[in-house]
């Protein structure tokens, strides 16, 4: 679909423009800033860097173990997010794609887990947890991360509703079995919404230091926001390092919506709704 | 949609985890909304009393309906004003503006940035003697426009939330994207030939098949709104900013459940309360959006 | 594409569970005794861990692991390990400064340390901090924690500014640092701790008698003497002594325009006193006490409180030992120097120049603050509404009057 351009649509492009300026000055800036040191941090703050100093990362890296809690991080966000996608989008699909007894309830059930602060929980969380031996364990977050569903259950719930019926009357013809359908038929049309998942789950995922906090006390599991907060907690000592380590936590995350921006892209390309 | 049972075989295993997960720890959360405990200890039972000290006690009251109010002012900015701006991000985006792709990611970008780093950008923005809004009014002369920002009593709750704007709008915009994407092509290339303009083509031809991702954000929205917790947490404080401008339901029930780090008071109970009270809002809500919601998009289907 | 994807990922779960086994195991292996510590703050890591890598060399047979925790979640954290019979072997808590110590006792969390450590040398006021009932529960911290104003050295010399000798010299010095341009004192106005370590050092400069006779418990809060010293500060936040939009500034904002050069003054918590120095190295920093009407110097003192042995510990002799060692000279002065601390130990040296300067006074007062925690009622808090509301003073929607009002029901004066 390309349109000629009109002038309106060149007036957004400027508004945008200025918008999009405010992320590019602070982000910008923050990278700046992590290649100064301390002292021109304090009197120079928003201007380049008088010299050039790699004694942030340097501390961050070496010192502190960045890359330890970067491999944490990035572990526990991929295995939660395939997790998470594969019990809600099951859910949801139950949901949406059938007809029962009580579904009105069930919808609202796996919605309750979005109207309570999750905090109030934890303690009973934490004897759950502690009875199953799941505490300070991958596997403890990952399933935390799946139960904590209900905001994926809802946005795949909405998408596989408003697919066409007809879809599924064909396949069940052709012999194929209830999870043969779902899995061959209904998971690659659904791509445009899974990545969109992925890409939201990865961000809360990755964000998330509470539950961190609470369940992973060994330093040996710590994630990059964990460590970023422990920064940002005593800020005023740290605050150089602040730069460094929240440049090198974004990073990951700008790289993985370039490739899942166009996992989207290439998923709609496709158009297998139309099949 | 059909009958089979083969829709137990899809819910059981996530209905399991989440159960046991979310569910059970909530249940008993609220089960001790009905007793005095600071989370150690003895567990006295005091019936409603919780529930009486929220609506009844003139000072809590007076923090929760001021709390609850600014929820609700942030509700109603976040569905009247950035819903339209996330379908017109999302439409600008899709009809390929110049600059679209990186528009898309400049957009989406600062959701990925955590809320304590957004808290962190705002000290370096705000902050009325270090900050880059005053620093720079300074620097060219215009120091009659450097202010108190979050401590100015009129501009603080404008400002979170347009930092909170600022922040979250791509998610809606990507969601609403992702299904404008899906809009079959052809419905669209006829209009284009019968020569609607791109205006009459979003109201005519477009923006009804929107309805499932509008529906959405909508229900996400008016629940985050509800339940809006970091920025307000870390741009005002645990007090809810100047005059509580800031103060929103669930920093309450933080600030009345875990104390901070210098006043050592935990009320597990009290907090319960107020987590139980916030609940039942946020669930009326979603009932009845869900009610009027289906009688306005669904009426043809039912 | 999307196969190599999908590869990946569950590549990705399946080493995470094998990670997740492994560690599991690495649990279960024999090793020898391992401690786990819990401290609140990452200001305290320092200290902390110059501390336990001492008494690793000393006791070699034993392994710490410290796990500095965040402040706003520190109690929480706490408290479910406790409810949940998880918690480590020795972890930090307010002691009797706030209700800590009551709930965990109640709780039979803390081990009755009294018969093993030595504590003779420690002064009372830092013992009424960790024992109940003559029973002690909690190492005793060496450190004092007071208030005071820093003031930037270099500064003053250039501008000639003199250190105040009494309370009417401290005010003719505010109005002449605002009058060549610079913030007098820098303050978060939005933080309303930082409102109070301000506001303690006023109320003792101007009406130190109303905190001795409130110590006791024989004067009230709605005292005009309170509110005389709330309208003070009031006064000089209307005058700009704070700077001109000091409601928006919070705490790292308060520190960091003291240490830019861009405020003369800031008055904070000895604590603050590493970190200010650190976030400018090259600036000369200076302290005082703010002087009374009649030219003395008062301090307000609070003591803090170290580490209390869990009860169910599975090592008792090990954290017994770690808790003695805890309460050694050594052990204080290794913490009192890492921190760059007030020392409030026969024995010890404090840990900075500026630490000395902050101590130089001749008038020891209780903390305001400590006084409501002293005497409050059952039911609400005092010190809840005032954390709620003092800033409400600063912006204007609640006068002196009003707060006290609202705080003194709450109390209960034992002399009154």
């Amino acid at each position: 679909m390309k349109h000629r351009r009109k002038a309106g649509s060149w007036l957004a492009t400027v508004v945008l423009t200025l918008y999009c300026l405010i992320a590019v000055i602070l982000i910008g800036n923050m990278i700046i800033s992590s290649f100064k040191t301390k002292q021109d941090l304090l009197f120079n703050t928003f201007g380049l860097p008088t010299e050039i100093t790699f004694s942030n990362y340097d501390k961050v890296i070496v010192e502190d173990g960045f890359f330890s809690n970067f491999i944490n991080s990035i572990l526990l966000t991929a295995s939660s997010i395939v997790s998470l996608i594969f019990f809600s989008s099951m859910v949801a699909y139950g949901i949406a794609r059938y007809r029962f007894r009580g579904k009105a309830f069930i919808e609202m059930y796996f919605l309750i887990g979005l109207m309570f602060p999750i905090q109030i929980a934890i303690l009973p969380l934490f004897i759950i947890m502690r009875t199953l031996n799941l505490t300070n364990s991958f596997l403890g977050m990952i399933i935390l991360y799946s139960a904590n569903m209900s905001f994926s259950v809802f946005i795949f719930n909405q998408f596989f509703k408003q697919l066409p019926g007809a879809l599924h009357e064909s396949a069940l013809i052709d012999g194929a079995g209830e999870f043969t359908i779902f899995m061959r038929i209904m998971m690659p049309i659904s791509k445009p919404v899974i990545s969109t998942m992925a890409l939201i789950s990865f961000v809360q995922i990755w964000n998330d230091f509470y539950l961190p906090l609470v369940f992973l006390t060994k330093k040996s599991l710590h994630t990059i926001t964990l460590a970023i907060y422990q920064y940002l907690a005593n800020f005023l000592a740290y605050w150089n390092y602040v730069f460094a380590a929240v440049t090198l936590a974004l990073i990951p995350v700008i790289v993985i919506f370039f490739i899942f921006s166009d996992q989207i892209i290439a998923g709609l390309v496709a158009g297998s709704i139309k099949e | 949609m059909h009958r089979s049972r083969a829709y137990r075989g899809f819910i059981a295993p996530g209905f399991l985890i989440y159960t046991l997960f979310m569910i059970i720890p909530l249940g008993v959360a609220f089960y001790y909304s009905f007793f005095s405990w600071s989370g150690m200890g003895d567990m006295i039972f005091i019936g409603l009393d919780n529930f009486k000290k929220i609506f009844l006690e003139p000072r809590m009251s007076g923090i929760f309906w001021n709390a609850l109010g600014n929820n609700f002012s942030y509700m109603l900015i976040a569905i009247f004003i950035f819903i339209p701006i996330q379908i017109l991000l999302a439409y600008l985006i899709h009809i390929e503006i110049a600059g679209h792709k990186a528009f898309k990611l400049m957009i989406f970008l600062p959701y990925v940035i955590s809320p304590s780093i957004v808290g962190f950008f705002s000290l370096l923005v705000f902050d009325p003697n270090i900050g880059m809004l005053n620093t720079f009014f300074t620097m060219i002369g215009f120091q009659q426009f450097a202010g108190a920002w979050f401590g100015n009593v009129n501009q603080a709750f404008p400002l979170l939330v347009s930092v909170i704007g600022w922040q979250g709008i791509g998610v809606g915009m990507v969601i609403i994207l992702a299904n404008m994407k899906s809009i079959p092509g052809e419905v669209v290339e006829a209009s284009i030939i019968d020569g609607a303009s791109i205006w009459n083509r979003f109201w005519r031809v477009e923006l009804p098949f929107l309805k499932p991702s509008i529906i959405n954000v909508f229900v996400l929205s008016s629940i985050f709104a509800l339940t809006q917790f970091d920025l307000p947490f870390i741009i005002g404080g645990l007090n809810g900013g100047i005059d509580g401008k800031l103060d929103f339901l669930n920093l309450v029930f933080f600030r009345y459940t875990f104390g901070d780090s210098y006043n050592g008071e935990t009320a597990i109970g009290f907090g319960a309360a107020i987590s139980v009270v916030l609940f039942c809002i946020i669930f009326s809500i979603a009932l009845i959006q869900n009610l009027v919601l289906k009688r306005l998009f669904y009426r043809d289907e039912i | 594409m999307k196969k190599v994807l999908t590869m990946c990922l569950m590549l990705c779960l399946a080493t995470t569970m094998i990670f997740a086994m492994a560690e599991q195991e690495k649990m279960d292996a024999k090793e020898p005794v391992v401690l786990t510590i819990w401290e609140h703050t990452p200001q305290f890591e320092l200290p902390l861990k110059n501390t336990l890598e001492r008494f690793m060399e000393l006791n070699p047979d034993i392994k710490v692991e410290y796990e500095i925790k965040t402040p706003d979640n520190y109690l929480s954290l706490l408290t479910t390990a406790i409810q949940a019979g998880e918690a480590p072997d020795l972890f930090w808590h307010h002691g009797t400064a706030t209700s800590d110590m009551d709930n965990l006792t109640a709780q039979n969390a803390l081990m009755d340390l009294t018969s093993y450590l030595a504590l003779d040398d420690y002064s009372e006021m830092s013992m009424d901090k960790v024992r109940v009932d003559g029973k002690v529960y909690q190492t005793p911290a060496a450190t004092i924690d007071t208030r005071a104003t820093f003031y930037n050295k270099d500064l003053f010399e250039e501008m000639g500014w003199e250190i105040p000798a009494d309370f009417a010299e401290f005010e003719t010095l505010l109005a002449k640092i605002k009058a060549s341009g610079y913030i007098p004192i820098s303050l978060a106005g939005r933080d309303s701790w930082n409102i109070l370590f301000l506001f303690e050092p006023i109320l003792a400069a101007t009406n130190p008698d109303w905190i001795q006779e409130a110590a006791t418990g024989s004067a009230k809060i709605n005292d005009p003497r309170v509110i005389d010293a709330m309208n003070k500060m009031i006064e000089w936040g209307k005058k700009g002594y704070f700077g001109d939009n000091f409601l928006g500034v919070n705490e790292a904002g308060q520190y960091l325009s003291f240490s830019k050069g861009q405020a003369a003054m800031t008055v904070a918590g000895s604590w603050t006193t590493d970190t200010l120095s650190k976030n400018n190295p090259d600036m000369n920093i200076g302290a005082f006490q703010m002087p009374t009407k009649d030219g003395r110097k008062p301090i307000v003192l609070t003591y803090a409180a170290g580490f209390s042995v869990y009860s169910k510990t599975k090592e008792k002799e090990a954290a017994v030992k770690l808790a003695q060692y805890l309460s050694t000279k050594e052990s204080q002065q290794i913490w009192v120097d890492g921190l760059g601390a007030i020392a409030g130990l026969k024995g010890i040296k404090s840990g900075s120049s500026l630490a000395d300067e902050i101590s130089d006074a001749n008038l020891e007062l209780e903390s305001f603050y400590n006084i409501m925690v002293l005497y409050h009622a059952d039911g609400e808090a005092p010190t809840k509404v005032w954390e709620e509301d003092n800033p409400k003073l600063l912006s204007g929607s609640l006068t002196a009057k009003e707060l006290v009002e609202m705080i003194d029901p709450l109390m209960d004066y034992p002399n009154m």
